[in-house]
């Protein structure tokens, strides 16, 4: 059913993910389909790797805020790093991006910038509500 | 799969570990997954594991740590980790797993012919090594029953290299040769020990049976004075008593009334009244109503008794050269009895009778002693206590019967006849309390051979008593006889134990190929 659906988008460029109508999409369905050939090939076992994301994700988020009001750099990289590599498997590459990048910043020691951080939340919004129309999983 | 491995995966991000797991089961291999590292150190000292894919950043315990930890154990430093890592950003933390002892990386967004084959060659190079760690370790165990065997106390059954002798290749034909080499010099050291035991056990019971024999006439000659069989038991008592309680007191080993316990008193009254008040006391008042000679005789089926009654508690094996060996000795007894003319005999039927029970409670004693004798308690000093307890028995009894000797009495012969009994009976009960500790209760029987011979011997020394002919052939039956029993069994040397290293590895032998693999 996946397969089926996944046919009418395209990749365009690392990061960047298009419809055939030209609307930027959250979510590299190949990277999914990947995912899924690695667990086993088995829909439910990818559906299941999706809701960890979704019930995960959130606090993760909400971490990473915390710790940059609190100006703590080394919780920031940590919940950059999980975000960022589980963002890539779900095919959120901009998300994923956007958190190496404050891993990275994080790791040279100076401090993730709220601007940042704004926009990984404005990522991460746009990969979990993708995710949840593909999957069908409501708020 | 045909090797399947088992793989315990760690990250905090469940995400991860759901992928990572469900990715290895897909493999073929089983998998558990934890989200940090003192999760990971609890399982890993819990449960084996083919490989560790290990998470570096993570919170509680990170992957170094992890790492640091595992391969500082014996049990651990040989489980194979993967550290799963970012390529792009991590380079320099994978670099330092690696020093750290980590196998390999693994990135994020692996594919999976790379988990394949970085778990394959893991898996593979582990179980090489698991069968190397079992070979060193059975040329270990070899090495230590060789020094074993070297230091010369060892039980060939318990030498612990069974597994090693069951190999197909050179080390298991040279632990079968070993194997059987060690079992042909513990039979032959084993019959060596047990001849010198036997030796030294029958020198100790000819000299205790020497002693004892010369309690008969004794008491004899003791009565022909006056008969006052349990005044003499209370003499006798009261210088053993001085005698070993001081003894006891000059070298320190008499220990605190207070600390014996319950056990220990409750065998000192019973050894007081069986010894002293019962078998004592019989012995001088049967000295009086028949020939020393037939006393010292009839004791001799104490042997018999304490045979049956180890036979029945099972205390001690049976054995049909045992038992034909007091047979023998039996056999003499019988002859002196019905064929050796002892003269008085014809008229004493009825004290015969009531001496057969003197075999009896000596058996009694023998069995208790053997089995119940305090081992923490210094046995002089033990026996110097069981005959402070007899005096205050025999002392009521002595009282009631009016039997104590008068005082007048002793400045004479019967002085010189009471000093010479203690000295005898005392000194052959301390031997007999050795002799029983080391040879067990059936051979220390066997003094009741040498009492009689003794016996006899002395009975026609100090008394003029004439022996039968017949007697000296039924001796040398009884001597036979005794031979014939030997003292108990040695119990088996336990092996000593195997050092904590060999103990502390636990391969997964299920896991490692035959040796012929």
């Amino acid at each position: 059913m996946f397969c089926q659906r996944r046919q009418t988008f395209s990749c365009v460029g690392f990061g960047l993910t298009k419809h055939k109508s030209g609307d930027v999409v959250a979510i590299d369905r190949g990277a999914l389909d990947k995912l899924r050939e690695l667990v086993g090939g088995e829909e439910a076992d990818l559906l299941e790797l999706v809701e960890s994301f979704l019930e995960e994700g959130p606090p993760i988020m909400q971490d990473m805020w915390s710790s940059c009001h609190a100006s703590d750099h080394a919780a920031v990289r940590r919940a950059a790093h999980s975000l960022k590599s589980n963002a890539r498997d779900m095919g959120a590459v901009d998300l994923s991006q956007i958190c190496a990048g404050v891993e990275a910043r994080c790791a040279s020691g100076e401090p993730a910038s709220l601007a940042e951080i704004g926009d990984a939340q404005r990522a991460f919004d746009l990969a979990i509500t993708e995710l949840r129309t593909i999957f069908n999983r409501g708020k | 799969m045909s090797n399947p491995g088992r793989i315990l995966i760690v990250d905090d991000s469940r995400t991860i570990r759901i992928k990572l797991k469900k990715s290895v089961e897909a493999l073929g291999h089983e998998a558990e997954a934890v989200e940090n590292g003192r999760a990971a150190l609890d399982l890993l000292a819990a449960k084996n594991f083919d490989l560790v894919l290990l998470d570096i950043m993570m919170p509680v315990m990170d992957g170094f740590e992890v790492l640091t930890s595992l391969k500082t154990s014996s049990r651990t430093r040989d489980v194979p980790v993967i550290v799963i890592s970012g390529l792009d950003d991590e380079m320099s933390s994978v670099v330092k797993a690696i020093e750290l002892g980590a196998e390999d990386f693994l990135p994020k967004d692996f594919e999976l012919a790379l988990l394949k084959a970085r778990i394959s060659t893991c898996i593979e190079k582990k179980r090489l090594r698991d069968v190397e760690k079992e070979y060193l370790r059975q040329v270990t165990k070899l090495t230590k029953a060789a020094a074993t065997l070297e230091s010369g106390r060892f039980n060939p059954s318990k030498l612990g290299i069974r597994d090693v002798a069951a190999r197909s290749d050179g080390l298991g034909k040279l632990a079968s040769v070993f194997a059987t080499m060690a079992q042909k010099v513990y039979e032959r050291e084993r019959k060596m020990r047990q001849n010198i035991r036997t030796f030294r056990g029958a020198l100790l019971l000819l000299a205790c049976g020497g002693l004892w024999g010369l309690v008969v006439p004794l008491s004899k000659m003791a009565s022909l004075v006056e008969a006052h069989p349990i005044g003499l038991a209370i003499l006798i008592d009261l210088i053993g008593a001085a005698f070993c309680l001081g003894i006891s007191l000059k070298r320190g080993t008499m220990p605190s009334l207070s600390a014996l316990t319950r056990s220990d008193w409750r065998f000192v009254i019973i050894l007081a009244f069986i010894s002293s008040v019962v078998n004592q006391v019989l012995v001088y008042w049967l000295a009086s109503k028949l020939p020393a000679f037939i006393v010292s005789i009839v004791i001799v089926l104490e042997g018999f008794a304490v045979f049956l009654f180890a036979a029945l508690m099972r205390t001690e094996a049976p054995s049909m050269k045992r038992f034909l060996g007091l047979g023998l000795g039996l056999a003499g007894i019988v002859i002196i009895l019905f064929f050796g003319e002892p003269g008085e005999l014809n008229t004493n039927w009825l004290w015969l009778a009531i001496a057969l029970v003197i075999p009896v409670t000596y058996a009694t004693e023998d069995i208790y002693l053997s089995e119940f004798k305090p081992t923490a308690i210094d046995s002089v000093a033990m026996f110097g206590i069981v005959l402070v307890a007899s005096l205050l028995m025999l002392i009521p009894l002595a009282a009631f019967y009016a039997d104590f000797i008068p005082v007048g009495l002793l400045t004479g012969r019967l002085g010189i006849i009471v000093i010479l009994m203690a000295v005898a009976g005392n000194l052959a009960m301390l031997l007999f309390i050795a002799l029983i500790s080391s040879t067990g209760a059936v051979f220390a029987s066997q003094n009741a051979y040498a009492v009689t011979a003794a016996g006899i011997g002395w009975s026609m020394l100090l008394l003029g008593e004439a022996i039968p002919a017949l007697t000296w052939v039924s001796l040398a039956l009884i001597v036979v006889g005794l031979l014939m029993v030997e003292p108990k069994q040695e119990a088996e040397e336990e092996p000593p134990p195997l050092d904590d290293e060999i103990d502390e590895f636990v391969p997964r032998l299920d896991l490692v190929p035959l040796p012929t693999e």
